[in-house]
């Protein structure tokens, strides 16, 4: 059969060339994306790395062309929330993490100066975990609720009731730093 | 607060960390290299282990097996080609499962595909009806993962 190929991975035929220029092509936004969600670099890296090998050990043609970039975005979403997952180990971790918050009610105005980017990244960043997370994934992964869902095995109507009080917890936040 | 979200969507560079961990790089070439060489040493076992199962499978092929390919050309490459197909479409599904991902790769690794190590001498239906029988017995265990992924 000279004309077709063996279904083999990747990781045979890649030159070290070719695995540097993949690594350093599809490495930062990874990264990025793993380290808000786990919130710590050396686990944000394995999982960043992972992400890559397993693609690699995919077969040459499993992946239709132009939905690499998709397809590794996915697979890192999914380790990095396994890792907080795995972490807290609670099956229902979101809920249950959300249960342990008191649920305040600090209004919704926001402070009369607009907070700069750099201001409101810090205070997403002080949010608890299951706020921060949705609201990570919601508003800087652009996913939608269904999308999250299938991530996570957690109800929409849960996230949207933790987004809804993240945005809340946001908005204090916010009004405190700009006080 | 939609002002405040549009910000975030619009703001979203400013989220990111920074740059890898010095050293990064390095350490995935060293864990890429370390899978390639692992690769090879292992892969002779499986494919030793694979083929013994399904010598035995394909004796006892049951009555839940079906025909996966009768829609494909029926030629050796258009047998190929289905098989190809059909477990293409099961990587997709398998995604970061790592067990479904790594009994599907122990089930359908081939060094040297079955067609290119019959002998010659076979007619052309003769190697359709062989590769047909071969494939349809992996895309069985295939379809059994497949299953197993919700």
């Amino acid at each position: 059969m000279p004309k077709l190929r063996y279904i083999s991975r990747q990781v045979d035929f890649m030159t070290r060339q070719e695995a540097t220029e993949f690594y350093r092509k599809y490495s930062g936004p990874l990264y990025q994306a793993a380290l808000r969600i786990v919130r710590d670099s050396g686990e944000a890296e394995e999982i960043m790395h992972d992400t890559l090998l397993r693609y690699l050990s995919r077969p040459v043609r499993s992946i239709a062309e132009g939905r690499t970039a998709a397809w590794l975005r996915t697979t890192c979403l999914h380790l990095a929330i396994d890792r907080i997952r795995k972490r807290k180990r609670e099956s229902l971790f979101l809920m249950d993490l959300a249960r342990e918050e008191e649920a305040m009610d600090p209004g919704e105005q926001l402070p009369q100066a607009l907070p700069d980017i750099m201001q409101i990244r810090s205070a997403m960043e002080s949010l608890p975990e299951p706020y921060g997370l949705v609201m990570d994934l919601v508003l800087i992964e652009g996913l939608d609720y269904r999308e999250i869902s299938r991530l996570t095995g957690t109800k929409e109507a849960t996230l949207r009731s933790l987004y809804a009080r993240g945005r809340k917890k946001l908005i204090a936040a916010l009004n405190i730093k700009m006080n | 607060m939609n002002e405040l979200e549009e910000m975030i969507r619009n703001g979203r560079e400013a989220f990111d960390g920074g740059a890898t961990p010095e050293g990064s790089e390095e350490r995935f070439l060293e864990k890429w290299d370390a899978r390639r060489r692992t690769r090879r040493v292992t892969l002779p076992f499986a494919a030793l282990a694979v083929a013994a199962s399904l010598a035995a499978v394909l004796f006892f092929r049951g009555t839940e097996s079906r025909d996966w390919l009768k829609g494909a050309e029926q030629t050796p490459e258009g047998i190929y080609s289905g098989y190809l197909a059909v477990v293409s479409s099961v990587w997709e599904k398998v995604g970061a499962d790592e067990d479904a991902s790594e009994t599907l790769a122990v089930l359908t690794d081939e060094a040297v595909p079955l067609g290119d190590q019959l002998p010659p001498e076979l007619s052309e239906d003769e190697r359709t009806a062989i590769l047909r029988d071969y494939y349809n017995t992996i895309l069985d265990g295939v379809n059994k993962i497949s299953k197993t992924i919700n």
